[in-house]
This record gives structure tokens, C-alpha cells and sequence, in this order.
């Protein structure tokens, strides 16, 4: 049985292809202007990655904003729904997801089996997602994938940042370098507001000892390491985080057909 | 300004389309008394509408307005001329729109159909303060009289003391002597009287809609709903409310009879908790694609629609009004409004409630979190709560608000398989 799942996010679409329970192969590719052909394009790479063509694929599952518009998906599942089940295949023991995305940042309980009991999504500011680390590396010209180390070598004292808009960040950021701030100790502020903000909404679901984290920002372990202690609990990280609503979506797929007991015809 | 891509909502019922003939004859009225020299007043919509019906005055209230104008994807334009007037944007949006239509230069032809300049202002604090600031600067800005009444804050729950209600009863007695003084003439105490028994006929016509409503597939949902509470809001005390409610309970009885819902299979009914989207009613409806059903919300009942009508005795006509206001869901006590929302999930067969946050309001947005845990705790009925400006069409985002309803009725649906 070989299932996919697409995650067409607002900065990156995710493919993952499973044969039965096993990870056949995954990608990720920034999202062009048009969320059809990004799915189109990280489908046919992973495929070819796979050594696969479409035809080979018995049920597809797409996710994330873009979900609708995926031209060959047999059915679209909500990103939440998907990530906790991604998460739960990753780590079964986990209760709560924290995933960071480019645009947005949820906080997800699940049970046992990987249902989504509670969720909160931050509101429409940046802030608190990946899109505003994007904006302060740009600023401070640094690579994105550096900034989370730098963050914890802190050379003077952590300079605060508004953890409440991006763009008054921005000015902000612009003052402390006038003052002579290090770039690290306002990356460490940068990080810090951030983990600020989503302990709140994760306080908002209710805090689970078991928990995971996903999407582009589990790799910043600026942010990670201040989101852990702030809440006093270690995140489980899968190898790739970028890929865990995908990877759920594939496996709401295998489970769908296991159910249907027939492969979709395309 | 661009103007954001919508969706009006699907109506289900033929009186409600009678009731919205209603709202523009109402309005309509109100334009044909100015021009004929009646004295016009602005007031709120929780101010005791039964002493205007008794002394015959036409109304404009600030609430209802700016739904109105929202529901034509307007309100945006008339909340940036109220911001462009020194308005902060944490001003609540509805006295925004409210102020922007008053000081805008020019009005759009949908609002000069009815929008007239008003003669007295009857300002309250029920519910909220802001209101009479933002009054006060229309009594300036027209130069017009103004009148303040006040309602002490309800910390009673259901029992409002008799030194409560003798306080109120002084200060509408104070707002009528006001109005008689500025050319409304004097109270027909026996037109008072029958306005209060038609009030109470109201409500309880309402609460048998209420049961109807409650029958499953429901025969009314809250899109057809908001239209249909419009006499709750505007025609208490009026033989047209009663009327209208009449016609509405015998349309929805024969579709209970029928065992006709608003859709074809019902699997999930929810509770709105907040400001709908005025500006895209049709985000109600687009649940439905789930089987889903936007039964009921915490608005309709905003102008008096929660209550225990025999309260209402016709004989105590100033004291019935002053304890129908007080005991009013949204007079800020925590304790009325989250005994009625976990009623109304238990009444309606509530499978999840949709909390919406409007920022600049002071008021509801700090129910969220009671009404959250009681209701959970009351029937295991899960809340979502995220921010929507049910007014200000410029905040909205389409694609976040769906995906929250997307994501709360995928889990509804998954735990109801469970």
C-alpha cells in the first residue's frame, strides 16, 4: 500500500510518500505563487525520488492552506488534524504540538490515538511564526539556519524586542543596533519574544508533559531551548519538522483506504 | 477602499423576509417623520425601547445601524471616517460605524435612505460605558440635547435588589420628563401599559420560536436568526413585533411538523458566541458543506431576549422595564450570561461552540474563557475561540477564520465517529 500526503503551507509545500508504515521518501520546496504547481512540483520530485510515478499511488491526502487546490489529492484534511497525527506517528506517546509555520502557529492537544481534542491558532499577526524570524535575519544579515545558535551566545545582555508585531519589532531592532547592541543579544530578544508568545497559546490548550514540536521553527534552537524552559519540558523533535503534516496526511491515507479496502483509481 | 469578497447569507424562511421588509419600513418612517418636523432621537438598543413606542418617537439606535450598514459590506468606510474624525481604532467598532455615518460629509446612497440627524440623544452604560462617550460627542457634534440614563451593573445574577429597580425606574422616569420637555409631549400611562403587555406577549412567542428552534434538523438557523431578532431589538412594546413573531412560530411549527431542517442531514449544530460576521453572513452558512449548523447565538438574545417574561406586569410598567434591563445577559454579570450559554448548548443540542473575539469591544471577548469551561464542564462541549471583528470588514480574514471553523468541525466530527 502506498500512500502520499501534501502539505501545501504558506512558504514551503511538503510531500511524503509511505509504503505501508515506512517513509519512502519526503521534500520540501518553498511555495511559489501558484499552490498547485508547488504541489505539483514537490509530488513529482519526491515521486522521482521514490523511483514512482502518480499512477503508483493508491490514496492521496492533501493538507495545509493550499489543500484544496492540490489537482490529484483524493481528499484535503485540516493542517491541525494532520500535524497531530504526523506527531503521533513520530512520538505515540505525545499529548501536545506545538507547530511554528511560516505564517501561522498552533497549539494542538491530542489523545491517544492522535485525535485533536483542543487547538489554538495565534491570530492573524506574523509575530509568532516563522515569517517574523525570516524578517530579523534579513534585517540583521544573518542565515536563518545560524540565527537560533548565535541567539544562545549571548555577548552583553539579551536586547528585549515587542513580542506583539513584527513590523514595530523591526524598529526596535533598528534602535538596539543604533545603541550598539550585538547582533546576538538582539537574535537572543528576537527568540526570546517569540517563545514568550507561543507559551501563551500553548497555555491556552492546556500543557502537556508529552510534546512535540513542528514546522520551520524546530529548527531554531534559539527558540526551542527558551520554549523549553519556559515551560520546564523537553520537546521531542522529529528528524525533519517541516515534514510532520504531510507525513500525517499520508498516513490519514493509508488509514482511509485500510478502511475503503480499494485503491483510488487516477 | 477595496472592497473585501463576501458572502451575504442564505435565509431559509419567508417571514424573515417579511421581517426585513419590516426593518425598512421602520426606517423608512423614521426618514418621513424628520421631513415632517417630528422630533428625532438616537438611542441604544438596550435602553428600554417600550417609553419610545409609548410616546410615538422615532428612533435610530446605535447598534442596529451599524449592522445594517455592515450587512452592505459598508461599515469599513464609515469606521475609517469615524478613525479620520481622532477615533481610536480601539474604540468599539459599532460606535465607530456609528460615528462615521453621523460626521461623514457624504453618505451613500444606502444610508440616505434612512439616516437622519437627530433632534435628542438618550444615551445608557448598558452595557457598556463607551456608548455614552461616543453620544456625547454626537450631542455636541449636532448640537443636540442629551440625556443620560444610568443602569447600576448588575452583581445579582437573576435577583435584582428593589433598591436597584427603584433607582432604574428614577431614571427613566428622568428620561421622560426629558423627552416631554423637548418636544415628545407628555406619557400616555395607559399606551405604556399596553406597551409592556406586548412586550411580554413578545417574549414569549420568542420563547416558543426558542423551542421550535431547538427541535432537530433545526427549522431556523442564526442567519435567518439575526433577521428575525430584529423585533426584539426594535419592536417590543408593538403590535407589528408580536405580529411578525406570530407569523415566524407558525411557519417554523409546520416545518417541525415536516421534519424539515435548513439542511438535508444535520450532523453537527453549533452555538455562535460573539459578533457574526455582518459583512459575510454567508461564513455561516459555509459550514453546512460539514452537515454542519450555525443553530443559535449569543447575539440574538443581546436586546432582551433571555428573560422570564412574568417579570412583566403591565400594571408596573417602569419597574418591568427597569428589571428587563438589568437582568439583561450582557449587563456585565459573568454569572447571567454563562447560566444562559450553558443552557442554551444543553436546549439547542449544542455539539461545539464558535467564540468569536472582537477586539475593540470591552465586554464579551472576557466571557470567552467562563463560557469555555463551563460549557465543558457543563456537557463535555468543546469551544474554539478566535478573533473575528463581526463589524469591521478590513480586519477580516477569510482564510484564517475558515481554516479555525475547518479544523473545530474536522475534531467535532472525529469525536462524534469516536
Amino acid at each position: 500500500m502506498i500512500t502520499a500526503g501534501i502539505d501545501i503551507g504558506s512558504l514551503t509545500g511538503k510531500a511524503v510518500i509511505l509504503k505501508d508504515n515506512e517513509i519512502l521518501a519526503w521534500n520540501l520546496i518553498p511555495t511559489g505563487p501558484d499552490s498547485s504547481e508547488t504541489a505539483q512540483e514537490v509530488t513529482d520530485m519526491t515521486l522521482k525520488g521514490a523511483g514512482l510515478s502518480l499512477d503508483d499511488m493508491d490514496y492521496i491526502v492533501s493538507t495545509g492552506y493550499g489543500r484544496v487546490v492540490v489537482p490529484f489529492s483524493d481528499k484535503n484534511i485540516t493542517e491541525i488534524t494532520c500535524h497531530a497525527k504526523g506527531a503521533h506517528w513520530f512520538f505515540p506517546g505525545v499529548r501536545m504540538i506545538l507547530d511554528m509555520g511560516g505564517q501561522d502557529c498552533k497549539a494542538i492537544r491530542c489523545n491517544a490515538t492522535g485525535k485533536v481534542t483542543n487547538f489554538a491558532m495565534n491570530d492573524k499577526c506574523a509575530a509568532g511564526a516563522g515569517r517574523s524570524m525570516e524578517i530579523m535575519a534579513d534585517l540583521l544579515e544573518t542565515p536563518l539556519e545560524k540565527m537560533g545558535k548565535l541567539s544562545l551566545d549571548i555577548k552583553e545582555r539579551l536586547a528585549p524586542l515587542s513580542s506583539t508585531c513584527v513590523v514595530f519589532a523591526r524598529t526596535e531592532v533598528l534602535g538596539h543596533l543604533h545603541e550598539g547592541a550585538h547582533k546576538n543579544d538582539v537574535l537572543a530578544g528576537a527568540c526570546e519574544a517569540l517563545a514568550e508568545r507561543v507559551k501563551s497559546l500553548l497555555k491556552r490548550v492546556g500543557i502537556e508533559a508529552d510534546f512535540v514540536i513542528s514546522g520551520g521553527i524546530a529548527k531554531n534552537i534559539g527558540v526551542v531551548k527558551r520554549i523549553e524552559e519556559k515551560m520546564g519540558l523537553k520537546a521531542n523533535i522529529c528528524f525533519e519538522p517541516q515534514i510532520v503534516g504531510a507525513l500525517g496526511a499520508a498516513v490519514f491515507a493509508r488509514e482511509i483506504l485500510e478502511k475503503k479496502g480499494k485503491r483510488k483509481k487516477r | 477602499m477595496a472592497t473585501k469578497v463576501t458572502t451575504p447569507g442564505k435565509k431559509s424562511l419567508e417571514t424573515t423576509a417579511e421581517i426585513s421588509k419590516a426593518i425598512k419600513a421602520y426606517y423608512g418612517g423614521v426618514k418621513v417623520a424628520k421631513e415632517e418636523g417630528k422630533p428625532i432621537i438616537w438611542s441604544y438598543g438596550l435602553t428600554p425601547r417600550e417609553i419610545f413606542h409609548a410616546l410615538d418617537a422615532h428612533v435610530i439606535y446605535l447598534e442596529h445601524l451599524p449592522l445594517m450598514v455592515g450587512a452592505k459590506q459598508l461599515s469599513g468606510h464609515y469606521i475609517q471616517v469615524a478613525e479620520e474624525e481622532g477615533f481610536s481604532r480601539d474604540v468599539c467598532a459599532f460606535h465607530r460605524c456609528f460615528l462615521g455615518c453621523a460626521v461623514a460629509s457624504e453618505r451613500d446612497p444606502y444610508l440616505d435612505q434612512f439616516f437622519v440627524d437627530p433632534d435628542i440623544i438618550i444615551a445608557t452604560n448598558l452595557p457598556c460605558m463607551s456608548e455614552s462617550k461616543s453620544f456625547l460627542y454626537a450631542a455636541d457634534y449636532h448640537n443636540v440635547p442629551y440625556y443620560f440614563i444610568d443602569a447600576p451593573i448588575n452583581t445579582w445574577g437573576q435577583d435584582i435588589p428593589d433598591y436597584a429597580i427603584e433607582y432604574y425606574t428614577g431614571q427613566l422616569k428622568g428620561a421622560l420628563d426629558f423627552m416631554s420637555e423637548h418636544g415628545l409631549g407628555t406619557v400616555d400611562w395607559d399606551k405604556l401599559k399596553e406597551a409592556v403587555s406586548l412586550s411580554k406577549k413578545l417574549i414569549l412567542l420568542w420563547n416558543e420560536i426558542d423551542k421550535c428552534r431547538q427541535a432537530v434538523p433545526t427549522p431556523m438557523g442564526t442567519v435567518d436568526g439575526l433577521t428575525a431578532a430584529y423585533p426584539l431589538i426594535q419592536l417590543p412594546g408593538t403590535q407589528l413585533g408580536v405580529t411578525l413573531f406570530e407569523r415566524l412560530l407558525k411557519e417554523l411549527k409546520g416545518k417541525v411538523e415536516r421534519g424539515e431542517g435548513i439542511i438535508d442531514d444535520e450532523k453537527l449544530r453549533l452555538l455562535w458566541f460573539g459578533v457574526p460576521p455582518f459583512y459575510n453572513m454567508g461564513l455561516l452558512n459555509y459550514v453546512e458543506k460539514y452537515g454542519a449548523v450555525v443553530v443559535k447565538s449569543m447575539i440574538e438574545y443581546i436586546a432582551g431576549g433571555a428573560y422570564d417574561p412574568s417579570i412583566m406586569n403591565p400594571d408596573k410598567p417602569l419597574e418591568s422595564l427597569a428589571y428587563k434591563a438589568l437582568v439583561d445577559i450582557v449587563n456585565p454579570t459573568s454569572e447571567n450570561m454563562v447560566n444562559f450559554i450553558r443552557r442554551t448548548v444543553k436546549d439547542f443540542h449544542i455539539d461545539g461552540v464558535v467564540g468569536v473575539v472582537k477586539r475593540s469591544c470591552g465586554l464579551l471577548p472576557g466571557y470567552m474563557r467562563p463560557v469555555k469551561d463551563a460549557v465543558y464542564e457543563d456537557s463535555g462541549v468543546p469551544t474554539t475561540i478566535f478573533d473575528l471583528d463581526g463589524l469591521d470588514i478590513r480586519e477580516y480574514d477569510d482564510a484564517t477564520s475558515k481554516a479555525n471553523l475547518d479544523s473545530f468541525i474536522e475534531a467535532l466530527l472525529a469525536s462524534k465517529r469516536r
